[in-house]
């Protein structure tokens, strides 16, 4: 019979006597004995009773209830421990790295799981995806849109770096790992959406855990070009680290090999030579780089009076800014123009910086490119529509001489722009190099003294149209000369009540002109005249040679000219001479700055980095290929020079875009430069190499490279450095399984455009 | 032998199969913690199936002790699987801890349990018979009671010596039950007490009660290979006490773990 189920024991009796005719009859089952001799009781009880026992649980029982007793213990306990110390406390699977420390939720990562205790089972029901849970880490993160691009980069900047990848690693094998992988996990399909954060970090390895630990096979995964290791199949370098032209022009061959044994040779301590690299190199902030000394420390010893003018090839004269050209003013009024007071003993030219601020539509433009290509001293063979256009530009000068001297820079500058919008203050300050008003005025005031009342009387005409046949451009001289002799009736009744002589001839010659019998402008000039017209320009073309003013020049000296002069102009065009005891003013600005010499304003460089010459290069170039690329290209190409002021590109090279814009490369690459590229390398690990070829055991120097034709286009990829370019050789012998490290990103960046942690927005306490 | 040398070879290289595919799985940039914890949370599931089978002795499943073998070598490829889904690392979070230890325990008491297997059948004195456990209890009843008549029975002459000795020695050595330490540390040791006891009384009685204490003899040698069988059947069924809780324990953590790790991976590869 046994125990019951619940384990009680169920002795009694032998057997149940059942009653049959008011009797009871024994059923004791044969299999016991069959009917015992004695039969039941009276009362029907069975006489044989069993002892009771207590039952003992056998193993196999036990052990299941300890079993059961377990697993219910299990479940209480972590139900208490979940209901009571939260889950966060029980259900995380490590303490999180120290960055994430302040993280105070799940639910700020995994944006599925609600809080609350037992909260977490709803997500497993609504669960959460990768994207919304990289978006809680982006919340913090700053990175570039295509974050979740491989390498946070453009898929075509992909394409084009795999494809150059496969022509230039054709003959790399894919080891058989990689086949593999490839094979039963491939890639591609399961990274369609993009890799989220949590491919790469692994969160909850313990607070000192690196998350951006990678190992070098996961991050081979996806390219296309795969290898074993660093030591192993790793790509040779092609010209490592050699990736550009250097941006500063500087020739370490020839330096080391002819300039630095010269100045050696003058054993002059004003100027000390580098014996070693670390006296021009240093260490960057960053501990990554290695930057140059400034140049106060490392080159102007040297290279100062370059830049000053006083030594090579530069000039010592400053560069012009403003200038009142010379122009044959006899036959401009002779052929009804109507200049005004113009000084005809000037030999300026037309300064490019003047025709960059004149410049500024394509009206303006073109009427500048037809007078390029004058003889400003001599006009007699020029056509109706080179004299108006002659004519315009002295309005023009006039009209930005008086802006200058009447109203704020801000204001008078803005045809910087050429959309008329204002110009930031400081690049304005900066492309003035802050000129004074008092210089201005000064310079009006023995140049032009009447021009405030010229101005008055001027109203503003538009640019001549400078047609490309002689009878079309004749037509428009006469519709201009018709414009601008309203402008001079109109200005006359209006604001000046005593025209000046000037005017006065203008206005009649104005009208001589449009009573004239034909178009043909020789007949103004009697033959004489233009006789004395061709010997004048057949001398102003000796002049022309230089692009500088001669500060000598013998017209100047010629008292013969100038009693000639005087007749025809008034007493206030001659610059005022100095005085005996005065320096000159080019001898006086020796230390740079403005300074104005006979009918120009000139500017010295102050030294190096200065903001003048700077701002106006950076300004220029950035015109170039847009539609001020006709004005600016002058000044760009007067600033940039070999015989320059400042000598500023001698070292500082020209980078060219295609769309023809120019970027002059001011110092060694900035930090921002970095971003978007893949390799680093940290040098400051690597000044402990114990041997005598130290920095030249990675750079050697190669005497023979070709290093300044690579600045002879404005490309940088052309280039042929000074060093040698270094091979794989050079890190496998200590970038090994058994040395330093060989991980991809010992020398490799993932996100390659950088991950910020913006500051924290904290608002003021009010 | 050799069998066991192909087992061990399958084995390894069921691991070396599981580390490899992991491997490949992780440098795949997906996480290899769901490929190889499934193979655990599998594994895991098949040995409970051994246990099953034990359960179902009559079906044509294949015999118990292939069953036993597959059970013992799958434990040995799970520790394995196990180590690579920690990643050979020491847990860090509570209910990790809790699973780990439980893992641990379940690893060890099963090791334990397949040495005894392995070991201690052999120690068990059989003299060609074998009770099983369950009926050593009622054996050594029987036993009480036929030693209990023979004292009774031996004749008036040598009835004071035998039954003082019944009532001394006998009588505590058919109805107590052995230390199970001692009786493993010593074996025999109380039967050797209980023969010279009466081999000290043999000389005093008559032949009938010589045959008597023969006969006692006889029980008493047969309540020793009781008692023996009784200790090293019980060790081989008590680390079973360890083994068996502990799987409920990691079944139920594991149902757990595994809820908490979908619940937070939010569909990760």
């Amino acid at each position: 019979m046994g125990p019951s189920w619940r384990g009680r024991c169920q002795g009694a009796f032998e057997c149940v006597p059942a009653r049959i005719d008011e009797r009871w009859h024994c059923r004791r089952p044969v299999s016991q004995g069959g009917l015992c001799p004695e039969g039941p009781r009276e009362d029907g009880t069975c006489c044989r009773a069993i002892p009771t026992c207590r039952p003992r649980r056998s193993l196999r029982a036990a052990r299941g209830a300890v079993s059961a007793w377990t697993a219910i213990l299990t479940v209480g306990l972590l139900s208490l421990a979940l209901t009571y110390a939260g889950d966060a406390d029980i259900l995380i699977p490590g303490p999180l790295s120290g960055g994430h420390s302040p993280v105070a939720n799940c639910s700020n990562c995994h944006t599925g799981v609600k809080q609350g205790s037992f909260a977490w089972l709803h997500a497993l029901v609504s669960p959460s995806t990768l994207r919304e849970d990289t978006k809680a880490c982006l919340s913090c993160h700053e990175v570039t849109p295509a974050a979740l691009k491989p390498h946070g980069q453009a898929l075509d900047q992909l394409e084009a770096l795999t494809k150059r990848s496969l022509e230039t690693e054709a003959a790399q094998q894919t080891p058989l790992s990689g086949l593999m992988r490839n094979a039963v996990f491939p890639t591609t399909a399961a990274f369609s959406e993009g890799i989220f954060c949590a491919t790469c970090h692994k969160e909850h390895q313990g607070r000192t855990a690196d998350l951006s630990a990678v190992s070098p096979a996961r991050c081979q995964t996806c390219h296309a070009v795969q290898f074993d290791s660093f030591e192993d199949g790793h790509p040779q370098f092609s010209s490592y680290p050699y990736s550009r032209r250097t941006r500063i022009n500087f020739d370490h061959a020839s330096h080391f090999g002819e300039h630095f044994g010269k100045t050696r040779a003058k054993n002059d301590p004003a100027q000390p030579v580098p014996g070693a690299c670390a006296d021009c190199h240093q260490p960057a902030a960053d501990n990554m780089r290695m930057d140059v000394k400034p140049f106060e420390k490392v080159c102007s010893a040297c290279h100062l009076h370059q830049i000053a003018g006083t030594e090579r090839l530069s000039s010592h004269q400053g560069i012009t800014f403003l200038s009142l050209p010379g122009l044959d003013v006899d036959t401009l009024e002779e052929r009804g123009a109507t200049p005004g007071a113009w000084p005809r003993r000037s030999e300026a030219k037309l300064s490019p910086f003047m025709a960059l601020l004149i410049g500024r539509d394509r009206d303006s433009q073109a009427a500048l490119e037809v007078i390029r290509g004058l003889k400003l001293h001599d006009l007699t063979q020029a056509s109706d529509a080179e004299v108006a256009a002659v004519n315009w530009l002295v309005w023009e000068i006039k009209t930005l001489l008086h802006a200058l001297s009447t109203a704020s820079p801000s204001t008078a500058l803005q045809r910087l722009t050429q959309d008329g919008s204002a110009v930031d203050a400081d690049l304005l300050g900066r492309l003035t190099a802050h000129l004074p008003r008092d210089v201005v005025t000064s310079a009006i005031r023995e140049w032009l003294p009447d021009l405030d009342t010229e101005i008055a009387a001027h109203q503003p005409i538009a640019p001549p149209k400078t047609g490309r046949t002689q009878a079309s451009a004749d037509d428009t001289f006469r519709t201009w000369i018709a414009q601008a002799n309203r402008t001079l009736e109109d200005g006359t009744q209006d604001t000046s009540p005593s025209p000046t002589p000037e005017v006065k001839k203008a206005k009649i010659e104005v009208r001589i002109a449009q009573e004239g019998e034909d178009d043909d402008t020789s007949d103004i000039l009697s033959d004489e005249e233009a006789e004395e017209a061709e010997t004048a320009a057949t001398n102003d073309d000796t002049d022309d040679g230089s692009e500088i003013l001669d500060e000598d020049s013998d017209i100047l000296d010629d008292e013969d000219d100038i009693e000639e002069d005087d007749d025809a102009e008034p007493e206030s065009e001659k610059p005022a001479p100095a005085t005996a005891a005065a320096l000159d003013a080019q001898s006086w600005a020796d230390l740079g700055g403005w300074y104005r010499q006979d009918f120009a304003l000139l500017y010295k460089p102050t030294g190096h980095a200065d903001r003048f010459f700077k701002a106006w290069l950076d300004h220029a170039a950035s015109l170039l290929g847009t539609a001020a690329a006709d004005t600016s290209a002058p000044v760009f190409a007067a600033l940039t020079d070999e015989r320059a002021q400042g000598q500023c590109t001698k070292c500082h090279s020209i980078d060219a875009d295609a769309a023809g814009k120019r970027a002059l490369n001011w110092g060694p690459a900035a930090i921002e430069s970095m971003e978007g590229r893949f390799t680093v390398f940290a040098h400051e690990p690597h000044f402990g190499f114990d041997n005598k070829k130290g920095c030249m055991t990675c750079h050697e120097l190669d005497q023979t490279a070709p290093y300044q034709k690579g600045f002879e286009d404005h490309d940088p990829a052309t280039f042929a450095s000074n060093f040698k370019a270094m091979q794989m050789d050079q890190c496998t012998s200590c970038h090994s399984e058994s040395a330093a490290a060989t991980t991809c990103l010992t020398c490799h960046e993932y996100h390659v455009n950088d991950v910020k942690t913006p500051v924290m927005s904290t608002k003021v306490p009010q | 032998m050799r069998r066991m040398v192909r087992h061990a070879a399958l084995t390894v290289l069921a691991i070396a199969g599981l580390y490899g595919l992991v491997w490949l799985h992780d440098t795949a940039l997906r996480d290899a913690r769901f490929l190889d914890g499934w193979v655990l949370a599998a594994g895991c599931l098949a040995q409970l199936a051994f246990s099953v089978r034990r359960k179902l002795p009559l079906l044509p499943f294949g015999r118990v002790a292939v069953w036993m073998q597959a059970h013992l070598y799958m434990g040995y490829f799970l520790v394995a699987a196990f180590a690579i889904h920690t990643q050979f690392e020491w847990p860090d979070g509570v209910l990790e801890t809790a699973l780990w230890l439980l893992f641990t325990v379940l690893v060890l008491s099963g090791m334990l349990g397949a040495y005894l297997t392995r070991t201690m059948p052999s120690q068990i004195p059989s003299d060609g018979a074998h009770t099983q456990l369950e009926d050593i209890y009622s054996a050594q009843f029987a036993l009480a009671r036929r030693a209990d008549e023979l004292a009774l029975s031996a004749g008036r002459a040598a009835s004071v010596s035998i039954s003082e000795l019944y009532a001394n020695t006998l009588h505590g050595f058919f109805n107590a039950q052995r230390n199970v330490l001692a009786q493993l540390l010593w074996p025999s040791a109380s039967a050797r007490r209980i023969y010279a006891e009466i081999d000290g009384v043999e000389a005093h009685v008559d032949t009938g009660g010589q045959k008597t204490l023969t006969s006692i003899r006889q029980l008493v040698g047969e309540r020793d290979r009781l008692d023996n069988q009784y200790v090293r059947q019980l060790i081989l069924k008590v680390w079973l006490f360890i083994h068996i809780p502990a799987t409920y324990g990691m079944l139920v953590l594991s149902v757990v773990h595994i809820a908490v790790v979908y619940a937070f991976s939010a569909g990760a590869p």
